[in-house]
This record gives structure tokens, sequence and C-alpha cells, in this order.
């Protein structure tokens, strides 16, 4: 990820050149210069992530956005196939094999904590598919003739092996019954008796491997002939665990055609696109300057959320674009809160500038307070729920920690540039009120 | 700007004292940002009546800084009595919470398959359908109490929850539905077995219990008892309500719905902290004033935040509600009423039970320090 490429190098070297300006500007007290650059730099931020390398083509979404399948399976314990850590964490790989051989993109396969539970999330993938995928498969040896000798139930352990003169081989160890009727096949395949001297390994309808039968009699056999160890480990994985070795039961099934999922998909970006704009307008009616300069703000917040959830790994699901959404409305809060203090503050008679300064000092503590409690309720959610709630919890979690940073850093650093620069010099202008209003009592 | 810093702080001791200030400007730039205001003409004639008005009706004066103002040339927010009516939000909120509890007991919650096991489908079919003929041809094939919905806006469009179907019943179901109606397309279907349901609802239980048990820690240690459990007291008045219009309206309960009822939870209690922050800020520099006064000033000085920050997160959710499909519908309509029943909470239930509790408590120290001899050292 950090190999130089010259799209990279070029990017960092704006950057850089970006902040050596502003804090040469920010010495000698170019204020009017220094907001311009910071508007130029987040909105050159924006462009590039939204039309450069778009953030968004880098977050997964989940089944309801795109269509696809989600099962979960609850691992029962049987007779045969008692539930153990390693039984379970070998069906997980299984499974991941069989999807991989299937070339399903971005598969989501993992086990809950704490369960004998496993979840397999496929996109684009039917219901039936999905289902054919989890079925327990039957490992079988059988000759030319279709007639089984073995199964993955006498076969004890599949295990690759190097030859001294480094050859990889797999060696098959068999139940002690299972030799005997091994030898008496390959006895009966080596003498002719059969169309073949191959003899046939399946995995339920696929054929593994078909390996020629190269002595009678063979009660302890090896397999040889393999390019190199890791082609005999991989063949090895599959006969070891080509069968699922617990026995799944399928307790949640959820299928989203393609169509539905399009469909969600282009409402929730109208749903959002509307959202934010009214939230936008909104701002700009009541506050004004500042309301722009809290829109303004609403840009990072934006790019700070999606980078995060990027980062995360986090699965945007269709309640998770609600929470995004949410939290847009929710983000302003922090600015509204802010807003009022220095509004305060100006109505008993400060100047703009203390009263921006002791506004924002005075607010902090709300906004912290405030913001935490939020914080306790999507950890909680986080921690104890499941599927698309977690996926909306941490949307929710991460939003407000991004609107307070924004709020308290970004809006709050723009704002004193405003009124520095002189930009602004009346409050009306940037609170939106009659002036009359913020000065009765003057 | 740290010069400017220090003499901020000189200001502040100065605050209550609006005349001393008018000459005290500290730098050009401050004069010129409090001159266009002029010698101040239009302002006092604008709100001076009003506010005298309103000062001479409640008969006693509280903070000459705080001042009615008009927000949107329609509201006129500073001196709304919201504690003087607190019996009457008493019987709002009673009538809201006896009306909830009586449908949460009398018929419950409509859960979703998330929570009692069973199918659900979403069906395309090619022509539009009736929700009739639909559970005709379901109780025909077996299927006796299925929940059936027509699309409002799409006829063609059906959602189908069954009890509990093995894969063959369910098979042998779409069949029958496919030769009486028609071919249809499966949009979405979702199975959950009745053995991991009660799991799920175990589990979104303890998410809600431990959620208001961290609120309450956190804002016990912030604040004071007293604010923690009024606090979660709102936040309980609005989750019932919340979900008493689920059971009213028969809504869909499932994951997405618990989604929903913490986020109202959080929301609740954010709306309420704040409105707290600015009550404790105000009980440090308590004058003379009555415990009521001051709950009323600082309900009102965080008015216009309350209603702004409902507004926009309101705005954003209707969005949601309006343009976000049918799957996301009954989820912004949890966090709609959610977000209305939270501001309204935060004043109109946190702030009178913790006034109603505070009072009690100083009247037991009152009382008896009444009758306290001190014991002279």
């Amino acid at each position: 990820m950090l190999g130089i490429d010259p799209a990279r190098l070029e990017v960092a070297a704006v950057v850089l050149g970006a902040l050596v300006l502003g804090l040469v500007f920010r010495a000698r007290r170019l204020h009017l210069l220094e907001l311009l650059l910071a508007v130029t730099i987040v909105l050159g931020g924006a462009y590039y992530f939204v039309y450069e390398r778009p953030l968004v083509q880098d977050l997964k979404q989940g089944l309801d956005l795109r269509g696809g399948t989600r099962l979960v399976l609850e691992a029962v314990p049987t007779e045969e196939a008692p539930v153990t850590e390693e039984r379970l964490e070998a069906s997980v790989g299984v499974i991941r094999e069989r999807v991989d051989r299937l070339g399903v993109a971005e598969p989501v396969i993992y086990r809950v904590p704490n369960k004998d539970r496993i979840v397999v999330e496929l996109a684009a993938v039917s219901r039936e598919e999905a289902l054919q995928i989890v079925k327990i498969a039957y490992l079988t040896f059988k000759d030319a003739e279709g007639n089984v000798i073995i199964t993955g139930d006498d076969l004890v352990k599949a295990q690759e092996q190097l030859t001294p003169a480094g050859e990889a081989y797999i060696h098959l160890e068999l139940s002690a019954e299972a030799k005997r009727r091994f030898a008496e096949a390959t006895t009966r395949v080596y003498t002719g008796q059969s169309a073949s001297r191959q003899i046939f390994i399946f995995l339920d309808e696929d054929l593994v491997q078909a390996p020629v039968v190269q002595a009678p009699n063979i009660e302890d056999p090896i397999i040889q002939g393999y390019e190199s160890l890791r082609e005999a480990r991989r063949i090895a994985t599959i006969l070891n665990i080509g069968a699922i070795p617990v026995n799944l039961q399928v307790t949640e099934v959820r299928e989203i055609s393609a169509s539905l999922g399009q469909e969600s998909l282009e409402r929730s970006k109208t749903a959002a696109l509307i959202g934010v704009a009214a939230v936008v307008l909104f701002m700009f009616v009541f506050y004004r300057g500042a309301g722009m300069i809290a829109n303004f703000a609403l840009i990072i917040y934006g790019l700070l959320v999606i980078g995060a959830l990027v980062l995360l790994d986090a699965v945007l699901t269709l309640p998770g674009v609600a929470g995004l959404v949410l939290g847009v409305g929710i983000a302003v809060d922090a600015n509204v809160i802010i807003y009022e203090r220095i509004k305060d503050h100006l109505r008993s008679g400060r100047t703009l500038r203390a009263a921006v300064e002791s506004g924002f000092r005075s607010a902090m503590r709300t906004v912290v307070d405030s913001n935490v409690t939020t914080l306790i309720a999507s950890a909680v959610l986080f921690h104890f729920g499941t599927g698309p709630v977690r996926g909306f919890a941490v949307t929710l979690g991460v939003s407000i920690l991004a609107s307070m940073v924004t709020a308290v850093v970004f809006s709050q650093y723009i704002l004193r540039l405003v009124i520095s620069s002189r930009l602004v010099r009346k409050a009306s202008v940037l609170f939106g009120e009659r002036e009359a209003n913020l000065s009765a009592t003057r | 700007m740290p010069p400017d810093k220090k003499k901020k702080r000189s200001r502040e001791r100065l605050r209550r004292e609006p005349a001393s200030r008018a000459g005290a400007g500290p730098s050009p730039d401050a004069s010129s940002a409090a001159a266009p205001a002029g010698p101040g003409a239009p302002a006092p004639v604008a709100s001076e009546p009003k506010k005298g008005r309103v000062q001479a009706r409640k008969g006693k004066s509280v903070d000459p800084a705080d001042t009615t103002r008009l927000v949107f040339g329609l509201f006129r927010v500073g001196r709304i009595d919201f504690i003087g009516r607190r019996r009457l939000y008493a019987v709002v909120s009673g009538l809201l919470l006896i009306v909830s509890v009586l449908s949460l007991a009398l018929q419950g919650l409509n859960y979703g398959i998330d929570f009692t096991g069973g199918n659900s489908f979403n069906l395309m079919f090619s022509r539009p359908v009736q929700e009739a003929e639909v559970r005709a041809v379901l109780s025909e094939a077996g299927v006796a109490s299925a929940v059936v919905r027509v699309d409002r806006d799409d006829p063609s469009e059906v959602l189908l929850r069954t009890p509990y179907l093995e894969s063959e019943a369910e098979e042998a179901m779409l069949a029958t539905l496919e030769v009486r109606l028609g071919e249809f397309t499966v949009l979405e279907t979702d199975v959950v077995s009745p053995s991991i349901s009660g799991e799920l609802l175990r589990a979104a239980l303890l998410a809600i219990l431990l959620a208001c048990a961290g609120i309450l820690v956190y804002v016990a240690l912030r604040f004071e008892y007293r604010f923690g459990a009024s606090g979660i007291l709102a936040l309980v008045h609005d989750t019932v309500v919340t979900l008493g219009v689920f059971s009213l309206l028969r809504l869909e309960v499932n994951s997405a719905f618990v989604a929903a009822i913490l986020t109202i939870i959080g929301y609740s209690i954010n709306d309420t902290i704040v409105v707290f922050d600015r009550l404790r800020e105000n009980l440090k520099r308590r004058g003379k004033e009555t415990l009521e006064a001051l709950a009323n000033r600082s309900v009102n000085e965080t008015l216009v935040r309350s209603i702004n920050t409902s507004v926009t997160a309101f705005l954003a959710i209707t969005a949601i509600y309006l343009f976000g499909g049918t799957t996301t519908r009954d989820f912004a309509l949890a966090l709609m009423v959610g977000i209305i029943v939270g501001t309204y909470s935060s004043i109109c239930v946190a702030t009178p039970v913790w006034l109603a509790w505070r009072k009690r408590d100083e009247r037991a120290r009152g009382a008896l320090q009444s009758r306290a001899l001190t014991v002279r050292r």
C-alpha cells in the first residue's frame, strides 16, 4: 500500500506544500489568505475523495443493498460428529473453500463468538445455491464402475509429506477395517478386473483426483506425483476436511434479490441526498454565516465518517444508511449548542470575538457530556447486536465521534479565521439574528 | 489572541452590569462589531414592552440579560412558563403512558420473525393482488395464521409472514401461490428457526438494560444521582411511548427496531443532558432565585437548541421515511416518534421530576434545620 506511486507522491507534495503555506500565513497573520487556503484544501480534498479516488467505492455494502443470501448455521452435536473448536474451525475452512471455488465476490464467513454458530453472507448468490454450499459433502473413493471403496468416514487422516529425495506425497491413514477393503480393491483394480486402473476420489459429485494404482494389495496407501508440498497439502486438506465435520443446521436464511438490493440502494441515495439538503438548508436559514460554516464542516464530517468506515472494514447496511443520515442531522447539534452559547454571550453584551471564544469554551463540556452518553448506547449496541444492528452501531458511533471532532475543532477554527480576517464584522451576518436582538440589553 | 483572553476574563466578572460595559470595548475590532447596532433605538422599543409585560405578569424578574426573542418571526421564546405547567405535562405523560401500557398489555407487540421464528416473503406478482385472495390461497395451502400485507404504492407487491415452515412446506405453499395467483418473483425471503429467535429477543432486552445502566452511571458520576435518575426516567418514558405507538399501530418489531430504540435512548438522554448541563451551571450561580424559576430559566435558555437539533434530526429521518423505501419505513417512523417524544420529555418530564425530587430533599433538610440547636464549640 505504501509503494512509491507517483500519483500518491503528487498528493503528498500538494498536502505538504499547503501545510507550509498555511504556517507561513499563520505566522504573518494573513488571516484572509489562511481562510482561503483552508477552504481550498477542504474543497480539494472533497473533490479528490469523490471524483479522483472515490471513498464510497471502498465501502462494503451489505446484502440488503446489493442482494444475496445470508445463512446462519448452528452446529448440532451428534454421535459421530461432536462439536469441537477444531471441527468448527475446519467447517468454516471447508465452506470458505467451496465458496472460493464458486468465485463469489467478497464472501463474509465468520463464527459467532462464544456460540457454535457460523454466519455465511454471499452477495449475488441465490438461496438454493447458498444452501447447496453448506450442505454436508461426502468424500468417496470409487472404482471405474462406481463401486464405493471407502468413504470419508474411513479416512482417519490425510497427511502431506516429503520423501528424502524431496518429492511430495500424501499418506492416507485408514481405519483398520477400511485397510482390508482398500487392499482388496487395489488388487482388483491393479489386476485389470476394472475398466481403469485409476481410483476416483469424489467430493459429492466433484472429482477431486484420480490417481493410478501402481501395485496390488495396498493396505497403507500413499498418493505421489505432486509438484510441490504445497499442492500436496492443498489436496490433503480437501481430503481431510472435504466433508464439513460437524452437523450444521440452518437456523436463519435471508435472501434479498439483486433487484430489491439495487432499488434499496437507489432509494437510500435519494433519501440521503434530500435529508442532507434539508439539514443544510435549515442551518443556513437559521444561522446564516455560521450555519454555512457548520455546513462546510459537514464535508469534513462526511469524509471522516466514510473514511473511518472504510478503515474499520465496516459493512454499510440499510439501517446503517439511515443511521448516517440521522447522524448528519445530529452532527450539526454540536454546532447548534456552540452557536446558541455564542449568541447568549453576544446578547449579554460581549464583542463578537470574545463571545465566540467564551461560547466555545463553555459549550465544550455540554457537547462532550451529551455525546458520551450517546456513545455509551452505541457501544452497548455494538457489543450485543448482530448483523445489520451491529453495522448500525458502528455507523452511529463513528458519526458521533466525527461530528464532535468537526464541530469542536474544525468549525471553531474556521469561525475564528472568518472573524480575525475581518471578512465578517457583524454578528448578525454570522448568526442570522437581527442586530437588535443580539444587543437588546445594551 | 492571548492578550485578548485576559481582558475577556475580567469582562466576565462584569457580566451582570450591562451599563458599565458600554465603554469597555477592549479593541477597535470589538467596538466595530458592536457599533453597527447603533444607539439601539429600534431594539429596545421592539423588545422592551413585551418583556415588561411578561415580567409584570409573572411578578418576578430573573435575569436582565435574558430576553425574549422571536424565532423565524413566528415563535417568541425566552419566557415560556414550562415549570408552571408541570401538572399539565404530568397529565399528558400519564395519559401517553397509560395508553401505551394498556396497548402493550392488551394486544402486545407485533413481533417480527426475528423474535418469534418463522418465514417471511416479499413477493412481486405480475399483477395487482388483493389481501383477501392471498389469504384464501394460503389457507388452501394449509398455512393458517399468516400475516399478509399488500403494498400501498404497488399492489402487486406482497409481504407475507408465516409461522416457521420447513423447506418442503414452504415450497408447497409457494407452488400453490403460483398456481392460483400467477407467477411472481421473490424479492426477499427470511427464515428464522424458533430455536434462535428467543435468544435474539433476550439479547435485545439485555442490550437496552445495559445501555441504561451505563448512561445512569456516567450521568451520576458527572452530575448528581438525581439528574441521572430523572434522565433515565425520561428515557424509560420515551421507550414506553415508542413501544406503545408500535403496539397501537401494529407495526413490526424486529432487530432494526431494537436499533431504533437504542438510538432513541441515546438521543433522549443526549437531549436531556443539555438541559441538565445548563441547570447544573445555573445552580452554581444561584442567587435568591427559587428553584422553579431557575429550572424554568434553564429550560428556556436551552430551548432554541432543543428545537433546532430536533428539527434537523427530524428533517433527516423524515427524508428516510418518505424516500427510503419500504424496508426502512418502520425503522424511520420509530426514530421520528422517538425524536418528538425525546425532546418533549427532556423539558416536560426530566426537568420537573428533577425539580420535585430536589425540592423534597431541600425541604427535608430545611425542616431539620428549623428545629436544630447548634452546638457551640
